[in-house]
């Protein structure tokens, strides 16, 4: 049996639901995994910083 | 930070997915249906793919910074970032994934319920769906009918004009209070409500020493954000080829709509930003009452609230929270804990914000603006009289354009979401103790003084930012804090040791300045105005340096605090242009307004005082505050908005930190001292600039008395002025322009060029009020480009050989843009400047076309560079052979040294580290 227009909006929304809630759990991971690699680049990048300064000093 | 760009594959990626999600179209169909579930879970599977491989591809982008690193610290740093935690997140989010999958199947695989058993066949409502871009459809065109219910609800709901509103109906119940008329319980709630809610009244009245403050802060406008051009070319070809826009900007690359957008990664979290290029007004105001909202309800229930801005908020712990250490430490986590849910739940708002604005756009402004070109362009083709064609056609480009800045902003929501997704929109807090009172010499204490509470509150915001550096949520005050913050802008100023920043277009800008004690080096105007909007580009080898000099602004703004009154009305003194004192304030206001909402006896003293209090501005007594400025303005039938814009601020603002900071380093100063005072240096000078104001209509106006209607506003203020009773020349703009050294602009609303019926005159009236001040932001915009493009051709004039300068000086001044001010005229904007030939009268010449003077000054700019490289040609031939170290990039900067130096010996020994 064909599914009605209402039965269509429905699961299409339901859809979005199901989307919308899998983003809600991505996002915050993929946040979190970001600021892991940027803390850590900063981390690294800090260190760069301090060579070269410490190379600008003794120039 | 360098800027540099490590992770431009990942970028790429992730805008991607940023565009695969938002696809709103209509399913109607079995069919779209099955698409919808088919991309969907495509959309899932890829997303989680691309989660992996960023993390993958970020692994591999940190290689070449790990090189050279000695693998025991390689593995601290690891472990300090948490890097061990993103395997789990892999498992988790392929969890996560695999369960969205199976939802999705159930959905599908669910059998059809029976069929209506009513004949008719419920109308699918419209739901937005994800759809792959090649379903979608041009964008539905709503009736008629619907666009103007839209068009009603829009100015009900247009929060700029509800403030206003507001405003009105305060002012409204001010003058009942003024005539001693009954006051009704709204006119209670809200008189008193406006006393209290005076700058900081809640701070001084309800902390005492043995308390803390609790500041907490929203992220600052001015930061940096990386996007690198190739993620914004990317999402933007998404969209193009997505065709969602339609025709709007069908034929055109990425790349030309890029520098058509001229979307600026930088300082993307200000409100002003928030309001003009990504949400407008009414969702900016969702976004900071939700963010008001949040923080009552749960840092409400840690601590008392005091009082919350459209930024920051104040609040605090009482004795019995933070006497005792153990309780202290509690208090204090629970703080954070407490902040760490508000930034887990604005995380999630703000996407459903952004998923809000677009479909806004897609389903309601767009459709609304096309509809209105529809329409137009019907009445158009109907049009006979050359009249009407042309004001018919005039009235299409308006709307042709509006559509365009709905589609602008839907591609600026784009580019938003991947920096949000990347930096994520996080409160700051930071805590600290209320010290003692201070006290006279015979150690009683001074109950006038409050500068005990102003120092917490300095040092708490402080704090904060501190915290935010270190990229934690907050912290508590700690001793040792003002001492490291020296320490480490010492070894940072110490740290840049090149004399000059050399911009991508291959002007050298020296960093510091040296003032007049021979010891203080502060930052450079120039490079501070230019960093803080982000328009700082350097050339490719001077990014590292850069970086230092970005980390050397960003920590001298430690200081940066917005108070209400200079730390000697707060220490005591009488306010300025009264004759009370701050505690008077405090207490008389306080009771007043208590007395007012409990419908308690005034006496008639009392009554005009809350009336003056309500009618001029907190934080300049001589001023009209914003209600009276409304409220008065829009009595006026033909009204001149007079908006003047001080020069430099907020740069010079920074600089006086720089200033005070070496003060305190250099031991003539204590850090607390510093506190205290940064910023009253801008305050008294911003009061000197409003009395100029004052001072000069008075004189124009013959009226000694008069107080004109203005709007102060941080660093300008408008007044606006009825053209029925006072003429507005040239002349006076000129005049203003040179009594406050201001950037002048003249916007105008005129009751005799209004056609609007009277029903809606009032609501056109409001309207035109707000749109005036916009209008008068642009022209103030242009006249920054138009400053800006002077100094480049200034410094330009200046690295010319000598003997070159003086005809290039005179063709600068032949265009006479020293001083100008700007004038909205017949639509557009237009220049005003002196007569050269009557300098220094205030005589004007007719207006001229702003763009005309722009491209002159551009075109000088050109020519004076052409042969600034020739001359360089020449003088490094003829210097190389006996200095073989001078590159030809050092040109400019030993030209100017050859400038600079009168005598031929200085010159020399300055070459020597050429030699």
């Amino acid at each position: 049996m064909p599914l009605s227009n209402l039965e269509i909006a429905k699961r299409a929304q339901r859809i979005r639901a199901i989307y919308r809630e899998f983003l809600n759990k991505l996002l915050p991971l993929r946040k979190e995994q970001d600021d892991i690699f940027r803390t850590y680049t900063e981390k690294l990048e800090r260190k760069r910083v301090e060579a070269i300064r410490n190379r600008l000093k003794t120039e | 930070m360098p800027e540099e760009d490590t992770r431009t594959d990942e970028d790429r990626e992730r805008s991607e997915g940023a565009v695969r999600r938002e696809k709103p179209v209509e399913v109607a169909t079995e069919e779209g249906l099955k698409a919808l579930a088919q991309e969907t879970s495509e959309d899932i599977s890829n997303r989680e793919q691309d989660l992996l491989a960023s993390a993958r591809e970020q692994q591999e982008a940190s290689r070449p910074l790990e090189s050279g690193l000695d693998p025991q610290g390689l593995a601290r740093l690891r472990e300090e970032a948490g890097l061990g935690r993103v395997a789990k997140i892999g498992e988790e989010i392929a969890e996560v994934g695999s369960r969205a999958q199976r939802a999705i199947g159930v959905v599908m695989s669910a059998p059809s319920p029976d069929a209506p058993s009513s004949l008719e066949t419920p109308k699918a409502p419209r739901v937005p769906e994800a759809v792959p871009p090649a379903a979608r459809e041009e964008i539905p065109v709503p009736p008629v009918e619907v666009v103007q219910s839209i068009e009603r609800k829009e100015a009900q709901e247009d929060p700029a004009l509800e403030r206003l509103d507001r405003q009105l109906r305060l002012a409204n119940s001010v003058e009942r209070l003024k005539n001693g008329e009954e006051l009704s319980s709204e006119d209670r709630a809200r008189l008193s409500g406006a006393l209290e809610g005076r700058g900081w009244h809640k701070v001084f009245n309800n902390l005492e020493s043995g308390e803390a403050i609790v500041s907490v802060m929203t992220p600052p406008g001015g930061e940096t954000y990386r996007q690198t051009p190739d993620e914004r070319l990317n999402i933007l070809d998404r969209i193009i080829r997505s065709g969602t826009l339609g025709d709007i900007h069908g034929n055109v690359d990425a790349k030309r709509l890029d520098k058509a957008l001229g979307f600026e990664p930088f300082g993307i979290f200000g409100v002003k930003r928030f309001n003009d290029d990504f949400f407008g007004p009414q969702l900016t105001d969702e976004i900071i009452d939700k963010r008001r909202a949040l923080v009552s309800e749960h840092l409400g229930t840690e601590c008392t609230e005091l009082e919350q801005s459209f930024k920051d908020g104040f609040f605090k712990l009482t004795k019995d929270q933070i006497a005792d250490p153990n309780m202290r430490a509690i208090s204090i986590a629970r703080v954070g804990a407490a902040i760490e849910r508000i930034n887990a739940e604005l995380r999630k708002f703000i996407p459903e914000t952004i998923a809000k604005a677009k479909a806004e756009i897609l389903q309601e402004a767009i459709p609304r603006a096309t509809e209105r070109v529809r329409e137009v362009e019907g009445r158009l083709a109907a049009a006979k009289s050359p009249a009407e064609r042309v004001k018919l056609m005039e009235e299409r480009d308006d709307a042709v354009e509006r559509r365009k800045d709905a589609a602008n902003r839907y591609l600026k929501l784009h580019l938003f979401e991947p920096i949000f997704e990347r930096e994520g929109y996080e409160l700051n807090f930071g805590i600290k103790d209320i010290g003692e009172r201070p006290t006279d010499e015979n150690g009683n204490a001074i109950s006038a003084d409050y500068s005990h509470i102003e120092l917490a509150v300095a040092e708490s915001l402080q704090v904060a930012k501190r915290a935010r550096e270190a990229g934690e949520h907050g912290r508590a005050y700690a001793e040792s804090d003002p001492a490291s913050i020296i320490a480490e802008l010492k070894e940072l100023r110490d740290g840049i040791t090149s004399e000059d920043i050399i911009d991508a277009h291959g002007n050298a800008y020296p960093i510091f300045q040296l003032e007049a004690d021979g010891v203080t080096k502060t930052l450079n105007v120039d490079i501070i105005r230019d960093l803080r909007k982000g328009k700082f580009k350097v050339r490719e080898d001077q990014a590292e340096l850069l970086g230092l000099v970005q980390e050397y602004l960003r920590k001298i703004n430690v200081l940066d605090v917005v108070k209400p009154y200079t730390h000697e009305e707060i220490s005591g003194e009488e306010i300025h242009s009264t004759s009370y004192r701050l505690q008077h304030q405090l207490e008389t206001t306080a009771s007043i307004a208590e007395r007012i909402r409990k419908g308690g006896a005034l006496t008639e003293e009392e009554r005009k005082e809350a009336v003056q209090t309500l009618r001029r501005e907190g934080k300049d007594r001589t001023c009209t505050s914003v209600m009276e400025f409304h409220s008065r303005a829009l009595q006026m039938n033909d009204c001149a908005y007079l908006t003047l814009d001080v020069l430099d601020v907020g740069p010079k603002l920074i600089r006086d930190y720089d200033r005070l900071l070496q003060q305190v380093e250099q031991g003539n100063m204590t850090f607390e001292a510093a506190s205290m005072i940064a910023g009253d240096e801008t305050t008294r000078m911003m009061r000197e600039f409003r009395e100029k104001i004052t001072r000069v209509y008075r004189e124009h106006t013959g009226d000694a008395e008069a107080v004109p209607a203005m709007l102060v506003g941080g660093d300008e203020a408008t007044i606006a002025v009825d053209r029925s009773k006072v003429e507005v020349t040239d002349a006076l703009l000129m005049k203003l322009r040179h009594a406050t050294n201001s950037r002048v602009v003249q916007t105008v609303v005129s009751g005799a060029e209004r056609l609007s019926s009277a029903k809606d005159d009032e609501l056109t009236k409001r309207k035109d009020h707000l749109q005036a001040q916009k209008i008068a932001e642009q022209g103030s915009e242009l006249a920054k480009t138009l400053e800006r493009s002077v100094r480049e051709l200034r410094q330009s004039i200046n690295d010319l050989p000598k003997d070159e300068q003086p005809s290039y000086e005179d063709s600068l001044n032949a265009l006479n843009v020293k001083h100008f001010v700007v004038k909205q005229s017949d639509g557009g904007f237009k220049l005003v400047v002196e007569d050269p030939a009557e300098r220094g009268t205030g005589k004007t010449l007719p207006p001229v076309e702003f763009q005309g003077v722009l491209n002159g000054v551009e075109q000088l700019n050109d020519r004076v560079k052409a042969v600034a490289a020739e001359a360089y040609k020449k003088l490094f031939a003829e210097l190389h052979p006996d200095y073989p170290h001078l590159s030809a990039e050092a040109m400019p900067r030993v030209q100017r040294m050859k400038n600079y130096f009168e005598k031929e010996e200085a010159f020399v020994a300055y070459m020597k580290k050429y030699k």
